[in-house]
């Protein structure tokens, strides 16, 4: 059972469950005060976190047993956890007032269980927090409440109940073999375990081809849950890679393919969350490569990058959220000029823009030596060029293609704005913060590096290495000019691994449905006319026997009408049985 | 060392030129030909599907179902506004705003001459009715001062009477 000391008291300071409390209780208070009680949460859960020692240890024990580990606090898990709490007061602040009861409480939930996932001190308390995760954010893209959004959630439901069941399996069976401590699995290779958790975590880490879900159901959520959604599940599933696949090198292969395939898909997209969706999947990609190198410098570089992309994407989100908001628009090929009538939100999504391409003086410079720094030191060459081509998809697609015909290109002559509402100002309180802290950690790396959870000595900012990216920069920028007719989307729809079971799953359970259906009517119809086959001949035995002089005796009846004569029969023994057994007993 | 850091930039800059260009021919030339639909294109082809279906169980059924049945709303393509069209609306309420404040300002005006009108007949009436009564007190014999009201005027042709 729970343990009450004083350490135990400061132990079950669980940002977590702290977040979830609040999530639950915001449900039962008026909007006045369910407002403000929503934006103390994750300065609750901030603070929370400063107070837990390290290394400290919540368990809740079912018998002798089962031992649920609540918390582990080590630096990989303080890291993750710290940027989870600056991204949620950052979206507490971002969406205070435009969410309703049932979005905000359920956002507190789910960031609450995402930050349980990372707490997580065993197999049993990650997937059970993950699983809520999965359920609750369902909500956050349901609750725009259209059609598409609806749909967009069933999908987004059904995938991660899928991965979540593969995860939980998996997990599972390692349990039962080797314990429940959260660790590196690369000793058990090729095992069903192995292969059954990695398959569970690709579906929230993105990696093709499970990826779809994320750029089918990021653009269908409310303005609030994007920023959500797009900071937690998949940065909580770099985490879980971190811990348990560290240093498996077909990562590297995995997470590169993964990067230019989303930065491809991002470079064609023309609903900007659609585009931002899948350049977190090319975001994705590059932190797992990391991962892939292993080693200090890999740990610390896929940390930073996760850490840095939280950050930034959350910002980059936020812009478009903004712009959605006020003009009711999210497709390129409908906006343009932006940056006169909304010069704010396109000041920050220039500098978020810049600092996802990795400029120098921006937290994503910071992040990404870190990684090249473990490619190199990996000596795999073409990863290294395949990876910085995925930079430069980056640069492509959103550096210059949304700051050029969103914000700073020239306007079409006919598209005035029309402003359909003006934000409110803790969109942009929240949007500005976040940008700040992306160029407070490109002007600061070493502090930022001292948050890392392994040491490491590395300056970012050398002169080779900063007119490297400048190069890379303009580079990468030159041919987008040279193409800029054909940089411009077109407002169609690109299809993606989701076709697989969006059209050919679907046919199959169709028809599969059509023929159940048709098999169990017909069982249905068969039981039916047996069942009355059989009482009409035990009302009327005389059905049974089919000639003439049945006939008559079908047909006999007092009153020129059909008479029962099986329930006659009843009625006589029954009586006379009664009779019998009352005269028996008063005798 | 500079030289390393000049061939470095130099090497750098041609690796992000060259794979700028590999991603545009990838992404605008190659992959739109077989990834790229119509914006409606999993509800147009799950519609198909679905009136498929329905045309085969109807095939052998004794009772015909109809889309609505079946819950299967083929929904109406609601095409975004152009700009053309908010300019049109944009027109077509300043005409209607236009054609209000005419018919308003008119009827200001002919408010105000109903007006005037009522006034003007008010003041003749009164004027024709005082020489009526000045006409009945030179019949009776009153001698009608110069500058009379035609309440003192009743008041004369009362005492008359009386």
């Amino acid at each position: 059972m729970l343990e009450i000391t004083k350490e135990a008291l400061l132990n079950m300071m669980h940002p977590g469950l702290i977040m979830m409390f609040f999530g639950i209780a915001s449900l039962f208070l008026p909007d006045y005060l369910r407002k403000p009680f929503t934006l103390l949460a994750p300065i609750l859960a901030t603070w929370s976190l400063f107070l837990i020692p390290l290394d400290s240890n919540l368990k809740y024990s079912i018998g002798k047993f089962f031992t649920i580990k609540l918390i582990y606090l080590d630096d990989l898990a303080y890291a993750f956890m710290l940027a989870f709490c600056v991204i949620a007061v950052l979206a507490g602040i971002y969406s205070y007032g435009t969410q309703a009861k049932l979005e905000s409480a359920m956002s507190l939930i789910y960031v609450g269980s995402m930050m349980s996932v990372v707490l997580a001190g065993g197999c049993i308390s990650l997937i059970v927090f993950w699983e809520i995760a999965a359920i609750v954010s369902t909500y956050l893209i349901y609750a725009k409440h259209t059609l598409k959004s609806r749909r967009a959630a069933f999908r987004y439901l059904l995938m991660h109940a899928f991965g979540g069941n593969i995860f939980l399996v998996g997990l599972l069976l390692y349990v039962f073999s080797y314990g429940n401590n959260i660790e590196n699995i690369m000793h058990t290779y090729g095992q069903p375990s192995f292969w059954l958790i990695l398959i569970g975590v690709s579906v929230n880490a993105a990696i093709p081809p499970l990826n779809s879900w994320l750029s089918d159901a990021y653009p269908e959520s409310t303005v609030g849950g994007a920023v959500y959604l797009g900071s937690f599940t998949t940065k909580a599933a770099m985490y879980v890679m971190l811990r348990m696949f560290a240093g498996w090198e077909a990562l590297l292969w995995v997470g590169v393919i993964m990067a230019i395939y989303g930065a491809c898909m991002a470079i064609m997209e023309n609903d900007i969350r659609r585009l931002l969706s899948y350049h977190i999947v090319s975001q994705l990609g590059m932190i797992i490569v990391a991962i892939g190198c292993g080693g200090a410098m890999g740990v610390d570089g896929a940390t930073a990058h996760a850490i840095t992309n939280i950050i930034f994407k959350g910002t980059l989100l936020m812009g478009a959220g903004i712009i959605i908001y006020s003009t009711g628009k999210s497709k390129i090929t409908e906006l343009s000029g932006l940056s006169k009538k909304m010069p704010i939100t396109a000041a920050c999504f220039l500098i978020s823009s810049l600092a996802i391409a990795g400029l120098p003086g921006l937290s994503g410079f910071v992040s990404k030596a870190l990684i090249t720094s473990a490619v190199a030191a990996t000596g795999n060459r073409v990863v290294g060029l395949l990876l910085t081509m995925a930079g430069v998809g980056t640069i492509l697609s959103i550096t210059l293609k949304i700051n050029y015909y969103v914000f700073f290109g020239v306007p079409e002559k006919n598209m005035e704005l029309i402003e359909i509402q003006k934000p409110p100002k803790t969109m942009f309180i929240a949007m500005i913060l976040g940008t700040a802290i992306s160029i407070g950690i490109g002007l600061l790396p070493q502090h930022f590096y001292n948050l890392l959870p392994e040491p490491i000595i590395l300056n970012p900012y050398t002169i080779g290495h900063v007119l490297e990216y400048i190069a890379i920069f303009i580079g990468g920028s030159i041919p987008f000019f040279l193409f800029l007719e054909k940089m411009m989307p077109h407002d169609e729809y690109t299809l993606d691994f989701d076709w697989l079971y969006r059209k050919q799953l679907n046919a199959m359970v169709t028809w599969l449905s059509l023929i159940l259906v048709r098999t169990f009517t017909w069982v249905e119809t068969k039981i039916a006319s047996g069942v009355t086959y059989v009482a009409r001949r035990l009302n009327n035995p005389y059905l049974l026997i089919n000639d003439r002089s049945s006939e008559k005796l079908k047909h006999f009846s007092f009153e020129n009408e059909d008479m029962p004569i099986g329930q006659a029969i009843f009625a006589i023994i029954f009586a006379l049985t009664t009779m019998i057994v009352v005269a028996t007993i008063i005798v | 060392m500079e030289q390393a850091v000049l061939i470095g930039v130099v090497e750098y800059f041609g690796i992000a030129f060259a794979s700028a260009i590999v991603l545009i021919l990838i992404s605008k030339f190659i992959l739109p030909i077989i990834i790229r639909k119509p914006v409606d294109y999993y509800h147009a082809t799950e519609l198909e599907e679905d009136i498929k279906l329905v045309d085969k169980i109807n095939k052998n059924a004794s009772e015909k179902y109809s889309l609505e049945d079946l819950d299967i709303v083929t929904e109406p393509k609601e095409l975004p506004l152009t700009r053309e069209d908010f300019n049109q609306i944009e027109q077509m309420m300043e005409d209607v705003y236009d054609e209000m404040e005419t018919d308003i300002e008119n009827e200001l005006v002919r408010a105000h001459a109903l007006e005037q009108i009522s006034k003007t007949t008010e003041k003749s009436l009164m004027k024709r009715r005082k020489l009526e009564l000045i006409s009945l007190a030179e019949d009776i014999e009153i001698s009608v001062p110069d500058k009379v009201t035609k309440a003192e005027l009743v008041q004369l042709i009362k005492n008359k009477k009386d």
